[in-house]
């Protein structure tokens, strides 16, 4: 198989802009199910994606690419991978210790809430946080 | 015959309406812009999202055990019309169409005996409607976004609002109803059902197209479950759509009323500089007559 071939057009985009569009050889998504692989011709799937990081090898063998989403869908054909992202960042752009402290304020502020929806609002907001710090130290926050 | 004093004062402050009216353009126009390239920047998310939501509803087939935002809850009886318009004036028949819009789908309700639930976006909005249909809002927002720019945020906002009144069936069927960005001249006012959800004419003929591969599709988690997470993102796209839409449209409409305004006003100036003339030369005309007659009588 030619290079061009092994690579599929991939795309993160989010209600305000297109993140990236670019060539890719595999990506690795945060399913909802669990993490899965996406190769050039892959079969087709539809499916949501939970907090996590989306991982992007342009070529075989090279570094990857790591963004975060904070959950979305992912739609997969044989050519094509778009991503449809609530909210995109690269991790290179968290930092640790505003997570951190994030982290720590929401669980006060989790504590003090009242009302289902203002609390299911908060625990949102943290889990996206934990999974943001997860993805920025590598560790497992839950 | 007003003084040439008064001729005077009624040109300066025509030219200074004129100073404000090709600034606020100008203004108008760069807003425009930048309103046009969100409206833009926002496709590829509402594409994408579109040809999903058309994939999973036509793999459902015609099904009627899908969600409720998707059938509907079986009823027709009680409809909430959101009304997205401007928060400020000074834009033409803008606000105005669209609330005469609004006003006429509200009337041909009622008179269906139906029930009327209406949301405002934009304070022109309340203000237009709270007189005759007062009694039928049940919420308003206004001056949405951060210093005039719509994120999806604000519409996330309007959208948890719409779903804790449809989960609680507080309504039936939900309008949407605002100025579609046609071009910079023209805006014309849109309705558009957001619950039960159907496909527009658009989407549907994209999903036709590609309906060879159909069959082949899976869907991680089931179609269900997708489908209860994409049904409010879809809503809240359609919903940040509109927002977008209507603040381009609502610079568009501005600018050119302003540049009329402008025009008008320039019109406006050349009369009564004709006038003013005229009224200073029979001025002294009159004084020259005074002063030969009385040159005469001596």
């Amino acid at each position: 198989m030619s290079e061009t071939e092994k690579q599929f057009n991939f795309e993160i985009v989010c209600p305000d802009r297109k993140i990236i569009s670019d060539k890719a050889w595999q990506v690795v998504v945060p399913g909802d199910d669990g993490d899965f692989g996406v190769l050039a011709n892959h079969s087709a799937v539809v499916s949501s994606l939970r907090a996590g990081v989306v991982t992007i090898y342009q070529e075989e063998n090279e570094q990857c690419v790591k963004v975060f989403v904070s959950g979305g869908f992912v739609d997969v054909t044989s050519t094509n991978c778009t991503i449809l992202a609530d909210e995109a960042v690269n991790v290179n752009e968290l930092k640790q210790d505003e997570l951190e402290q994030q982290v720590q304020n929401l669980t006060e502020d989790l504590g003090m809430v009242e009302g289902d929806a203002d609390k299911a609002r908060v625990e949102k907001k943290l889990v996206i946080a934990k999974a943001k710090l997860s993805a920025v130290s590598g560790h497992l926050f839950v | 015959m007003p003084s040439l004093k008064e001729y005077r004062d009624r040109i300066t402050s025509v030219k200074s309406t004129k100073k404000i009216t090709s600034a606020m353009k100008m203004v108008a126009a760069s807003k425009l812009k930048k309103a046009q390239d969100r409206a833009e920047a926002s496709q590829p998310y509402a594409k994408a999202i579109a040809g999903i939501l058309a994939r999973v509803t036509k793999s459902m087939g015609d099904c009627e055990h899908g969600p409720k935002m998707l059938v509907g809850t079986g009823r027709d009886k009680t409809h909430l019309l959101i009304v997205v318009t401007a928060d400020r004036g000074l834009c033409g028949g803008f606000n105005g169409n669209l609330v005469k819009r609004a006003r006429e789908e509200a009337h041909n309700l009622i008179a269906d005996g139906k029930d009327v639930k209406i949301i405002c976006i934009g304070r022109k909005a309340k203000d237009l409607l709270k007189r005759d249909m007062g009694e039928y809002i049940v919420a308003s927002y206004a001056e949405l976004g951060d210093k005039g720019l719509i994120s999806y945020k604000d519409a996330e906002a309007i959208v948890e609002y719409i779903i804790d009144k449809f989960d609680s069936d507080s309504f039936d069927v939900c309008t949407l109803i605002y100025n579609e960005f046609k071009n910079v001249l023209v805006q014309k006012p849109a309705v558009q059902q957001l619950i039960p959800f159907t496909l527009s004419e658009e989407s549907a003929k994209d999903v036709e197209e590609d309906s060879l591969d159909m069959q082949s599709y899976e869907f991680e988690p089931d179609e269900d479950v997708i489908l209860e997470k994409l049904l409010p993102r879809n809503l809240g796209m359609q919903i940040f759509r509109a927002l977008l839409d209507s603040a381009a449209g609502e610079q568009a409409a501005r600018m050119t009323a302003m540049d009329n305004a402008t025009r008008n006003a320039g019109d406006m100036i050349n009369e009564l500089s004709v006038q003013y003339n005229r009224a200073r030369q029979a001025y002294i005309t009159k004084e020259l007559i005074e002063i030969i007659s009385g040159a005469e009588a001596v």
